[in-house]
């Protein structure tokens, strides 16, 4: 359909009964709408995410980074989504943890599990009971950075993260992780820390925080308020 | 124990070895800092780096491991096993002789004999 252009002398005192354009003022109309019904918001209606932030740290100039307020009641569920490097200086792994009130690092609690298998077809299990730290990515080259994909479930007493990571080692071999860990911890976490585990400098870490309002049943509801 | 911080750089020294500043960002203003390492941190950080020859060992006795375990089937008795995967498996259960991680130069695992 071809476009009409509307010259604004003709439309600027268009009166239909109470209602003009005025282009004066930073609104159009004034009067009163009158179809029925109105424009009903789609914020929390459906699973889309939305943009929190984005935690980047040049390569080799720092052994740990952290992203602070990130986590907050507006949003349940968390995708964490990027690059992470690991040791700068060999090969190594990233050690997550969660911060809380005033950036406080939580380094008890983290329960769970990692596996991983690669194109050598040596693998990789290990667990943690009441560790001090979730691993993220492991046997990272320090040449490089590895893809981290992971949710995060902000449940007070029973955070959730869920995730996987692919990697390539030192030795040019390729695989994948996946990994999964529980905190019952009753503190309200706030952020998250990145950090390598031979206490070297990483490579370069440039990681997106994506939020979704989740809404579950009165009785089941995640910790946050719904809006 | 020494323990100081460069107030300029944000880097701190203890006991002679220098410790980068924590990057630090705040998702609701996008402002980013450095935050200089406490002395405890610096203490952990030192734990982490002494402990790292450790952790590579390990990480490639893990992978060793699993190797190994893909062919202990060949060491039951109903089967025998040839000179060429004897020599395979022992390669690999001294491979820790010759590296300590798959880091160092050269590392390599031993080649599969054709099955």
């Amino acid at each position: 359909m071809a476009l009409t252009q509307v010259l604004t002398g003709g439309i600027k005192a268009d009166a239909v009964d109470n209602t003009i354009l005025k282009l004066d003022d930073n609104f159009a109309f004034t009067g009163t709408n009158s179809f029925s019904g109105g424009l009903s918001s789609s914020v929390g209606q459906s699973f889309i995410p939305e943009f929190i932030s984005n935690l980047y740290l040049a390569s080799n100039t720092s052994d740990a980074c952290e992203l602070t307020s990130c986590f907050t009641n507006t949003h349940q569920v968390y995708r964490l989504i990027g690059q992470v490097g690991c040791s700068h200086g060999n090969e190594g792994n990233t050690r997550f943890t969660f911060l809380s009130g005033t950036d406080t690092e939580l380094t008890s609690g983290y329960y769970g599990a990692n596996r991983a298998l690669d194109d050598a077809q040596t693998g990789v299990n290990s667990v943690e009971a009441d560790g001090s730290a979730v691993t993220i990515n492991i046997n990272q080259s320090s040449t490089g950075t590895s893809i981290v994909d992971m949710h995060f479930y902000r449940q007070q007493h029973a955070y959730q993260l869920l995730g996987m990571a692919g990697y390539h080692d030192q030795s040019g071999d390729r695989g994948v992780q996946y990994f999964g860990f529980k905190n019952n911890s009753a503190l309200e976490l706030t952020g998250f820390r990145l950090e390598n585990n031979h206490g070297n400098n990483m490579s370069a870490v440039n990681f997106s925080v994506y939020g979704y309002r989740f809404r579950q049943n009165a009785t089941t509801e995640m910790l946050g308020a719904y809006q | 124990m020494a323990y100081s911080i460069n107030k300029d750089t944000k880097v701190a020294t203890y006991n002679g070895d220098t410790y980068p500043p924590t990057q630090k960002t705040n998702a609701q203003t996008g402002e980013t800092t450095l935050i200089a390492k406490s002395e405890a941190e610096c203490i952990k950080i030192k734990k982490l780096k002494d402990n790292a020859p450790n952790e590579m060992l390990n990480a490639l006795r893990s992978k060793r491991n699993s190797l190994l375990a893909q062919t202990d089937w060949m060491g039951t008795t109903d089967v025998t096993m040839s000179a060429e995967w004897k020599t395979y498996r022992q390669e690999l259960r001294d491979i820790t002789k010759t590296f300590n991680s798959i880091s160092d130069k050269d590392f390599k695992f031993p080649t599969k004999p054709k099955e």
